[in-house]
């Protein structure tokens, strides 16, 4: 297996058959390795020192800053489009819905854009957060 | 041969469908607890081991299931993928003993951190 004729192979896929099945299997694969490939990441930094309280603060501290939660929205979104897409596959293979494919991806989308402006809500003002002694350090400057 | 009983291709087909059955309930649970919620806030040693003290066997059975169900779903999805492009036969033994050995590798380490951050909070 060469990875540039799979990457080829892929790329005319898309433009041999450019429509809504072959968007949402294509992006169904690339959200999957995304996910893969952070499944490990997480492990590693959760599961690392477990007993040692110091050691797991500052490893966490790490990938809670402004740029790791606004990332953290995005990671939301590919988990979701994922779970939504991963459900409409299972429904058309166990409900003999593979016609309605289309119909069942339009009901993902709209269920996707309703999680997403929720959790995009609650997360965002992570991102803009400031710890209260943060605040008054700056404070504390100006003067 | 897809309808041959027992073809391995049919067992793992349908257990990705019912790891992603859990994954569903799991991520829900696991996102909403995470990112949804006040704890999101700031996660630290301490908000997580409180949390896990707080039903210690319930979170550990559930965790241990979710890590099982995460690597299988993930790990038999990137097999499904490579199955795809048609490798040799060489070429898919090699790809099927490097998915096992991260699959062991990974497991073992989440259940390191599972174990250990129960412990902590008991």
């Amino acid at each position: 297996m060469n990875i540039f004729k799979a990457i080829g192979g892929t790329y005319n896929e898309v433009r041999l058959n450019p429509n809504v099945g072959t968007w949402s299997f294509l992006l169904h694969r690339l959200s999957g390795i995304l996910l893969a490939f952070y499944l490990f990441m997480h492990l590693i930094v959760i599961a690392t020192s477990p007993g040692n309280a110091g050691a797991f603060d500052s490893r966490l501290a790490a990938v809670q800053t402004r740029l790791f939660h606004l990332l953290e929205i995005g990671l939301v979104g590919v988990i979701f489009f994922h779970m939504l897409n991963g459900l409409r596959i299972l429904v058309a293979d166990f409900f003999y819905l593979t016609r309605q494919h289309q119909k069942l991806l339009w009901i993902v989308v709209i269920i996707f854009i309703i999680i997403m402006a929720y959790a995009t809500a609650v997360m965002l003002p992570k991102v803009f957060h400031r710890e209260v002694t943060e605040v008054a350090q700056i404070v504390g400057g100006l003067r | 041969m897809a309808t041959k009983p027992g073809f391995p291709g049919l067992t793992s087909w349908l257990l990705q469908r019912l790891t992603g059955l859990f994954l569903v309930v799991g991520l829900f649970i696991h996102v909403n607890v995470i990112h949804f919620t006040t704890e999101a806030r700031l996660i630290d040693f301490s908000s997580v081991t409180t949390r896990l003290a707080e039903n210690p066997t319930g979170w550990g059975i559930f965790y241990v299931i979710f890590l099982f169900a995460c690597i299988y779903h993930g790990l038999n999805g990137i097999w499904a993928i490579i199955l795809d492009f048609k490798p040799g036969a060489g070429l898919l033994r090699f790809y099927l003993v490097a998915l096992w050995l991260i699959g062991i590798f990974f497991s073992a380490y989440g259940l390191f951190g599972i174990f250990g951050l129960v412990r902590a909070g008991a």
